[in-house]
């Protein structure tokens, strides 16, 4: 049955107002679905402001827009009947603009929530070690030996807990140690950078025996693996800088500015 | 008669796809509210009660011609922290009431200080006719 074929159907305020968009685009899409639902595919609904100024895509086409999306918003579509007369408005067609996709990434750069000094073989601690907590800011805990006692102590690091992060899919995760260690002549050290997720055992990322300066760059492990996507292991991350220095000199120190986990994660949304 | 009037190479979709960009999504909104809209609401926040609103100029890209991403970034610290992103929608103005849509997510998405977030939506241009 297509009757309709060629027919322009209008839309007009009654009494010459100003056309109300919203409800003129509801009626207009419906009329023209109907008519296509009829079998008549060239025939068209256009929304005139008034007789000789009807609506065209490059005007009135961004109005409707906005008016059908609030009818739309539920499939996260807005739909848009944009129609151009030509000669003697022969055709009318129905055009969309579609949300089809939300992304959402994130990198996550958290220093840890508590340092926590403990002391080994020997009785000298880390000093200030809150120092070391949160993000990389230049102030360090810091370790020193004296001229008679080695220095041996660690700290354990915990994390802040992630806030509904569940959603996201786990990419990389990174640990970055912002540490230094200085040594007088003769001077010895064995400082070890480790980590363990919950209750599970210690892993060695690197042990230093010498001299390094890793406060202003940070030095960087992956672990993506081993937290496996879980965001759980993330938040029971338990970095461990544990450090030995020997005895033979007063100048040398070990410095901890900051662990930070560096998290990429990502979803993506068809709605 | 056929009604395909839009000419993809030229003026037709990319035209319609770049008046999206500013008369659909030139700007993303982002809220706490997990209520979808009703029929007759425009707002991000269809309550309006205790939620939580972040609206942003978006970033404009073209995919190609019929498909552009809008995008914006929030930083945890300073920017709906400690709340939850439970929709995002396309906006015309900073304004709540000229959101154009909202997806609603299943899962929220927590916003705190170190959070550093890129969140974005593809939109398309098609020709239904």
């Amino acid at each position: 049955m297509k009757i309709f074929d060629d027919a322009l159907i209008v839309i007009q305020q009654a009494g010459g107002a100003a056309v109300n968009w919203r409800p003129a685009a509801a009626i207009g899409v419906a009329i023209q679905t109907f008519l296509r639902w009829l079998g008549s595919t060239s025939a068209g609904v256009a929304i005139q402001q008034a007789p000789t100024a009807a609506f065209m895509p490059a005007a009135a086409g961004l109005s409707l827009s906005q008016a059908v999306s609030g009818t739309a918003t539920r499939s996260a579509t807005a739909g848009v009947a944009l129609s151009t007369l030509g000669d003697l408005g022969k055709f009318v067609a129905s055009m969309g603009g579609r949300i089809v996709q939300a992304t959402y990434g994130l990198v996550r750069t958290k220093g840890a929530a508590t340092a926590v000094n403990t002391r080994q073989s020997s009785s000298i601690d880390w000093v200030n070690p809150n120092n070391a907590t949160a993000e990389h800011n230049g102030t360090s805990a810091t370790l020193t030996a004296t001229a008679i006692a080695a220095a041996d102590a660690r700290l354990d690091f915990t994390q802040t807990a992630s806030l509904n992060k569940t959603g996201l899919a786990i990419t990389a995760v990174k640990l970055r140690f912002y540490y230094s260690i200085t040594l007088g002549s003769l001077q010895t050290v064995n400082s070890v950078l480790s980590y363990a997720i919950g209750a599970g055992g210690y892993t060695v990322l690197a042990t230093d025996v010498g001299a390094v300066d890793y406060l202003a760059a940070g030095r960087e492990f992956d672990i993506t693996a081993a937290i496996n996507g879980n965001w759980a292991s993330i938040d029971t991350l338990k970095p461990r800088l544990s450090t030995t220095l020997g005895s033979n000199a007063v100048s040398g120190s070990a410095n901890a500015d900051a662990v930070e986990v560096i998290v990429t994660a990502n979803a993506t949304q068809v709605p | 008669m056929a009604a395909a009037i839009f000419n993809n190479a030229t003026k037709g979709l990319i035209t319609v796809r770049d008046l999206l960009k500013t008369g659909f999504c030139s700007f993303i909104g982002l809220s706490d509210d997990a209520v979808a809209f009703a029929a007759n609401q425009v707002r991000l926040n269809p309550t309006q009660g205790a939620t939580v609103n972040l609206i942003k100029a978006a970033t404009i890209a073209n995919v190609n011609d019929t498909t552009f991403d809008a995008t914006i970034s929030v930083n945890g610290a300073t920017e709906l922290t400690g709340k939850n992103i439970y929709t995002i929608g396309p906006c015309t103005s900073a304004a709540a009431t000229d959101a154009q849509g909202r997806v609603v997510r299943g899962l929220p998405i927590g916003v705190q200080a170190g959070d550093v977030y890129t969140i974005g939506l593809r939109v398309t241009a098609a020709d239904n006719s």
